[in-house]
Formats: C-alpha cells, structure tokens, sequence
C-alpha cells in the first residue's frame, strides 16, 4: 500500500468514512512499520491543526452593520412590517394581571403561532401566541416574553404619549428606557410601571404579582394598590391586594430558551413543561413522586412530542394525548 | 438589544432592522469565518456575507425559511462561497493538476520556511492548489464526503481522493520543514 493509499485511508478514518474492511487494512498496515504509525500522527496533526483556520480572526459585525445601512439607505428606518395571520378583533379582558420577575434571558420558541395585526385607522398591532410561548419586541426596542395562550396588543402611534400595552394572557416586560411612560392593561388591572423589567401573567392558578427589579405600581378596579419593589409581591385576592410574605421566582422555566433539568423533581418539570406549551398533564398513577427527579441534558426549542417522549424514555412508561392541550402521563414509579 | 437569545423571527417581522442589528452583532462573525475557510480570502468572505445578508434583506418577505434564520444564512453563505470559489476557478483537468502539483508543493513550502506552525499551516492552506483547497475545505469545514464532495465540485469521487491525498501530503511536509 502506497503512502498515499495510507494517507487516504486516515483521512477517511477522521471524517468517518471508513469502512470495516478499510479499518482492518489500516490496522494491519500501521501495525507493519513504525514509519506508517508516523505518517497516521503526522495526517491526524494536520487535521487537528488545520480546524483552528479562521479563529484568530476577528470581523467587525457592528462596522458592517454601518456599511449594510448605508446600502439600504432609508430603507431600513421605513421598513414596513409583514402582516401576517388576521386576527379577530374580539378580545377577552376576563382574566386577572399578575406581575412576575422576568429572569434575564426571554424565551424563544420559534416555531409557536404568532400573528400581527394591523387594524385599519386605530392603528392596533396585535400579537398573540399558540400553543408556545415566544418573544416579540415593541418598536422602542422593549421586549416582550410572551407565555402560551397569550395576547398583547398596542398603538404605537400613540407611544409618544405612552406606551399602553393590553394584555391577555402572561407575559414578561423588558422595558426600554425612553422617557415615556409604560402601562399595562387588562380588564381588572391597570400595572403602570416605573422599573425597567417585570412580568405581567394571567392564570386560572390564582392571582399575584412579583417584580424583580425596579418598581410597578398595580392597581385593582376597586381603586385599591400598591407599589412594589425588587423582589417584592403581592397577591389578588376577593378583589383585594395583598403584600406576599415571601417570593420566590423559581416558576419561570418557561421563559428560557433551553429547558435544562439536572436532578430536578418531575413535578416542576411538568408544571414547566405545562406552562411553556399551554398544555394540562395529569399523573395516572404514581408511587414516590417526591423520588421522582429529572434530568434532561438540553432541550432547546424542542417540540413538545420530542421532550414528552423523553419523559417516557426516562420513567419506562407512556404518555397518552387526550386532546390538544391534555395529556395523561402512565404509571410513574420512582423509588 | 438585550439578551443573548430571542425570537430573531419575530423580531424581523416586527422591526426588521433591529432584526439585522442582531444578526450583525451576533452571528457575522461566524458567517464570516464559515465563508473564510472556504475561500481563504478575508475580503472575501466579507463580501460574500454583506451579499448574503442583503439578498436576505430585500427578500425577507418573501423568503419560507424551514429550519432556523442562522441554519439558512449560513447554508446562503456557503453556497455562495462555493458560486464564488467557481467564478474564480479555472479549474484543469485532472492531469494537468497532477503535473503541476510537484512544482507548487515545493514553492509552497519554501514559501512557509521560517515561519510559526500553525501560521505555515495556514499559509499552506492558502496556497493549496484550487481544487486541492477545495476539496479539503469542503471535506474539514463543511463536513461533507467524497461523494457529496464530488457532486458539488462536479469532479469524479477517484478524482476527490486524489485531490484530498494531495492536500494531506502538502499539509503534513508543511509541518515537517524545520523553522
């Protein structure tokens, strides 16, 4: 066999081309001479050598942004949006506001349902999503963290005056610091907000409000309020607003672009798991479920199929589709 | 913009250039040095993404994306380095590759003499010949096989082995000549 021959062969060995005959052949080859063992460590030098090409280099994205605008001109700052799916113009403000920490990265599902809506003369921009949770962002560059079976809709020609969000549904606030103010509305809630990143959510779980950072003023329709601070909530209940004694933000798995699980307790990650596909999964039988922990690797922008099937792979049992939004999870026996 | 990942969709729905924004700040470098090691050219492959990225512009409405924007844009980058790297070929037959092959491996390496390891790698990388680069490009950055490989260059799969042995043989003189 030539050096060639050889040479070929280690190639395709690194690339995974090998076949079993071709590994034998090489086998026995570098066996026969400590020349041909060289020549193996030499090719397999190059290859590990030659995959760092380009990573000393740095490219200036943000100068070639500039150059990208220049070439798009003006453009860019008219740029029109794509109206997608038409709503209904029918909204439902039955649902309570809760206020919540938005954790520092949003979530992204890429693949939820998502429209926008363009309503001729009020200016009315609607965004609502399906069966995940996504991010959109507001022209003044806010984000907006919105959970599954939500709706957020606003006027933004109206946002010199300030920024007034409706809401339906539960969804995290990034604001942007533009000198205006911002608001967030429902039916029985009016949030106006004085801090920079909040959650605003609505659940049939109950009725509350966290803030993280910053400070939100939540006002009831019965004219009672309070203000909040970092760290700090407040419950709604029988019309009335009370301070939390403690807060945790530990309920918010569904903003996160990765579901990552190391040793978690199963039945967080059903409830994240429910609250990021705006499903109900019920346990049919379950023995020790407090044993029951999870670890799932990373799931990221995973369907909700692919991360059920995990569970069932995990636990030996079988998840059962009810409908769209219900599932049954089988036997879960964790000792 | 804040945040590391969010919903580069939605956003090029709702506010197109802020949608760019991010895509410059985040992921041109990478398109960059996807294209770059493809072409071994750095004003190529700057050009070759600015291109990428304006065709991406004034079609974003109407483009159907499958997989994620990223995935898309860096297949874009790829195949557009490859248009390029042809436009800029003049590739010979087979033979006349084989012939010449000797006399520019050996300018090559006295080219490299003196120089840091991983530098004459590079250097070498650069002054493969066409095809050659090419083919081992396309095989240690792009991952593809020889088959794959010989689809794209239009070439024989015995034709990309040739090719890929050839690289290799350059390559590992390179790390054999003494600085």
């Amino acid at each position: 066999m030539s050096r060639e021959e050889i040479s070929l062969l280690v190639h395709k060995k690194l690339t995974g081309q090998l076949s079993d005959a071709e590994k034998q052949e090489l086998d026995a080859t570098l066996s026969k001479s400590e020349g041909y063992g060289q020549l193996s460590r030499e090719i397999e030098a190059v290859w590990s050598r030659t995959g760092a090409l380009g990573d000393d280099l740095a490219f200036d994205g943000k100068a070639a942004f500039q150059k990208f605008k220049n070439k798009i001109g003006s453009e860019g700052s008219n740029a029109q949006t794509a109206p997608l799916t038409i709503l209904s113009a029918k909204r439902n403000n039955s649902r309570m506001v809760f206020l919540r920490y938005a954790a520092a990265a949003a979530a992204v599902f890429v693949t939820a349902f998502f429209a926008i809506q363009f309503f001729s003369g009020a200016n009315l921009t609607t965004v609502s999503t399906g069966s995940q949770s996504m991010v959109a962002m507001l022209p003044d560059g806010s984000r907006i963290s919105l959970a599954a079976n939500s709706e957020i809709s606003y006027d933004k020609s109206k946002f010199t005056q300030g920024r007034e969000i409706s809401l339906r549904g539960t969804a995290v606030f990034e604001v942007e610091k533009t000198g205006q103010s911002f608001s967030v509305h429902t039916d029985k809630l009016h949030v106006a907000v004085m801090g920079t990143t909040f959650m605003v959510s609505d659940s049939k779980a109950g009725q509350q409000v966290k803030v993280m950072e910053g400070k939100v003023a939540v006002n009831t329709k019965n004219k009672t309020s309070l203000i909040l601070q970092g760290r700090e909530g407040a419950n709604l209940q029988n019309g009335q607003l009370t301070r939390m004694e403690e807060v945790t933000f530990n309920d918010m798995a569904w903003t996160e672009p990765e579901m990552v699980y190391n040793n978690e307790p199963v039945s967080r990650v059903i409830s994240d798991i429910e609250a990021k596909f705006g499903v109900k999964i019920s346990l049919k039988s379950v023995q020790n479920l407090d044993k029951c922990t999870f670890t799932s690797g990373s799931l990221k922008n995973n369907r909700l199929e692919e991360v059920l099937s995990l569970l069932e792979a995990t636990y030996a049992t079988k998840v059962v589709r009810k409908s769209d939004k219900e599932y049954t999870i089988g036997s879960l026996n964790c000792s | 913009m804040t945040g590391d990942k969010i919903n580069l969709e939605l956003i090029l729905q709702t506010n197109p250039e802020k949608g760019f924004e991010y895509i410059y700040e985040h992921h041109y470098d990478i398109l960059c040095k996807a294209s770059y090691r493809l072409l071994l050219d750095r004003d190529a492959a700057e050009d070759v993404v600015q291109e990428v990225l304006l065709e991406f512009w004034n079609k974003r409405e109407q483009i159907q994306i499958n997989t994620s924007i990223v995935a898309y844009l860096k297949r874009s980058v790829y195949n557009r380095s490859i248009n390029y790297i042809k436009s800029k070929s003049r590739f010979t037959d087979d033979e006349n590759v084989l012939l010449t092959y000797e006399d520019e491996e050996d300018s090559v390496e006295e080219e490299i003499f003196g120089n840091e390891m991983q530098q004459k790698l590079d250097k070498v990388m650069e002054n493969l010949p066409e095809k050659c680069k090419y083919a081992f490009a396309l095989s240690r950055f792009e991952h593809k096989t020889y088959n794959e490989i010989a689809e794209i260059m239009d070439i024989s799969v015995k034709t990309v082995e040739n090719q890929i042995s050839k690289a290799l043989k350059i390559l590992r003189n390179s790390l054999l000549v003494k600085s």
